[in-house]
């Protein structure tokens, strides 16, 4: 090897060397410190002034339109699934409007009402209930529909629900064992396949929303034009009117079996 | 033959002595290491004010106000803040009913967020709902596996941003679950999903090892994991390479710590998702050091 090779080879590597230096950062994993920080008035003791401005007016024009008490409530109506106190609160007064909107448009009545466990939002409070509260609860604009499947979709139907671990429900009574559906009764009599059954839902279920894929090809499809929020927001304020304060009970309809 | 000894000596030795001294002289221990501070949100379903304090589970938490003073405290301590959000930024309370996203835009711009992706939310006032609420965002949007171009979306939303903080070079990109089933088929209209593993791993390599990349952010709307197989945020992680962290939303997870799994290279990943409704700011503070001699 001449010298020349070798302080070639030698320059070539410091060069090397010098541009790894520059370009490369490697992450100390062992070191990185992670943490949750709760947003509560014990850690922030002031919030900003200038999100604060700016939120003024918007927060002015809701609060005008959204704290009107519309209803009272006996007790805190939350979720749980299986079944919750908000699920069948729901689920009831969904399955009473729409049948009075089905009967009032196409003089028929609907078997029962499911809904999802998703598209219920927040709570609803003890006490005072406000427009607000019934926006957070069913924030979505989708609309109420009927729709007529077959009994063998109803069946697919019924073991979704029991996979899913109980959906907001109204005219179904059911036990779940290992992911299927077990003593089906709608209404009144046992879970008939061979039977088409009319169902009140909303329409981002009715397309096929939340995998709810066996509303797909259904039989028949009746829009009721109204908003899901709006049929709550007509039951709370009917019920009101009746000087009735809103309430609900655990009745079993969807439970697991032992 | 004596002679070409001694001058290899001498450049031995030297290039040792040049080695010791680069790293027994290094200036200050801040440019020996570096650190770089990431905050970051998920699902903050426009709840722009507090929880009530009638709320059953978050009475209180939360609020636009509150979140942005805590940034700003952080920002006057760390000089080197990047803050994201994965998603479901839209949705939750009249607030979204009223404006439709636009002030929720608008205050996180304020905030100085970098960086968010898309949640199913997103969509719910439909790809013309989210395409009016864009302009106020002053942050980049990000989806690398639902392909906007046959809508009015394409070139509005990237695959991926780079962001030079502290000197440190830092990827991001995002990640959307899929669509059919979850979102009515009017509201995503002709986006495609885009399988995420495939392309996570795509992106991340294209940002680690062609983009040379520091450090690699997914900002992911997956959800953190499931029952079933279906791709989740944890199912990612353990597959993945290239990845440092994955910051996560959809299912609304409430975690006490972002936790630290092991990717398929057996390196750590960060997993994090800060529950819902703004009541949480996830905070992950990285360390770098210069990459070691040992490579060369």
């Amino acid at each position: 090897m001449t010298n020349r090779k070798i302080i070639s080879i030698l320059l070539i590597s410091v060069l090397a060397l010098s541009s790894a230096c520059k370009t490369h950062w490697v992450v100390l994993h062992d070191k990185t410190e992670s943490k949750v920080i709760v947003l509560d008035t014990v850690n922030v003791k002031q919030d900003d002034a200038q999100l604060l401005q700016i939120i003024k007016p918007y927060k002015a024009q809701i609060d005008s339109e959204m704290n009107e008490i519309i209803a009272y409530s006996d007790l805190t109506l939350y979720k749980v699934d299986p079944e919750g106190l908000l699920n069948n609160f729901i689920a009831d007064l969904i399955f009473l409007k729409g049948n009075e909107y089905l009967q009032k448009t196409n003089n028929i009545m609907a078997s029962f009402c499911i809904l999802n466990s998703g598209g219920l939002r927040n709570d609803l409070p003890k006490g005072a209930i406000t427009l607000r509260n019934v926006y957070e609860l069913m924030p979505f604009d989708n609309e109420l529909v009927a729709i007529q499947v077959s009994g063998r979709n109803v069946k697919i139907m019924l073991d979704y629900i029991a996979k899913k671990g109980g959906v907001p429900e109204s005219g179904i009574v059911m036990s779940i064992k290992s992911d299927s559906a077990q003593h089906v009764v709608i209404g009144n009599s046992p879970f008939d396949i061979s039977k088409n059954y009319t169902i009140i839902t909303s329409d981002y279920l009715a397309a096929g929303g939340d995998d709810m894929s066996f509303f797909k090809d259904a039989i028949a499809t009746y829009p009721l034009s109204i908003k899901v929020r709006d049929a709550i927001i007509e039951y709370l304020k009917e019920q009101t009117k009746l000087g009735i304060t809103i309430t609900s009970k655990l009745d079993k309809r969807i439970y697991y079996e032992k | 033959m004596k002679s070409r000894n001694l001058i290899i000596k001498t450049f031995l030795i030297g290039f040792i002595l040049v080695g010791i001294s680069a790293s027994a002289f290094n200036p200050a221990p801040k440019d020996r290491y570096k650190k770089i501070t990431i905050l970051f949100t998920n699902d903050t379903h426009s709840r722009i004010e507090p929880f009530a304090k009638n709320d059953k589970r978050l009475a209180n938490l939360g609020g636009y106000a509150r979140r942005a003073a805590m940034i700003n405290q952080i920002r006057s301590e760390e000089k080197n803040v990047l803050l994201f959000d994965a998603g479901d930024v839209f949705q939750g309370t009249p607030y979204f009913n009223f404006y439709h996203g636009e002030l929720e835009y608008k205050l996180m711009s304020l905030m100085g967020y970098n960086a968010i992706t898309i949640g199913n939310h997103e969509f719910d006032g439909g790809i013309e709902g989210l395409n009016k609420a864009l302009p106020a965002a002053k942050f980049d949007v990000l989806s690398a596996n639902y392909d906007f171009s046959e809508t009015i979306l394409k070139d509005k939303i990237k695959p991926y941003a780079i962001y030079i903080i502290n000197g440190i070079k830092v990827g991001v990109f995002g990640l959307g679950v899929a669509l059919d089933g979850l979102v009515t088929a009017n509201n995503y209209g002709k986006i495609k999903y885009l399988d995420p593993t495939e392309k996570a791993a795509e992106v991340a390599f294209l940002l680690k090892k062609t983009e040379k990349c520091d450090l690699v952010v997914c900002l992911s709307h997956l959800g953190f994991s499931y029952q079933d197989k279906q791709i989740s945020d944890v199912v990612l992680a353990k597959q993945s390479k290239n990845i440092d962290i994955i910051i996560g939303g959809h299912t609304h997870t409430f975690m006490d710590n972002p936790y630290v799994l092991k990717n398929s290279d057996n390196e750590d990943i960060v997993v994090a998702q800060m529950g819902w409704g703004g009541t949480r700011l996830g905070r992950v503070d990285f360390y770098f050091t210069k990459n070691k001699l040992v490579k060369f």
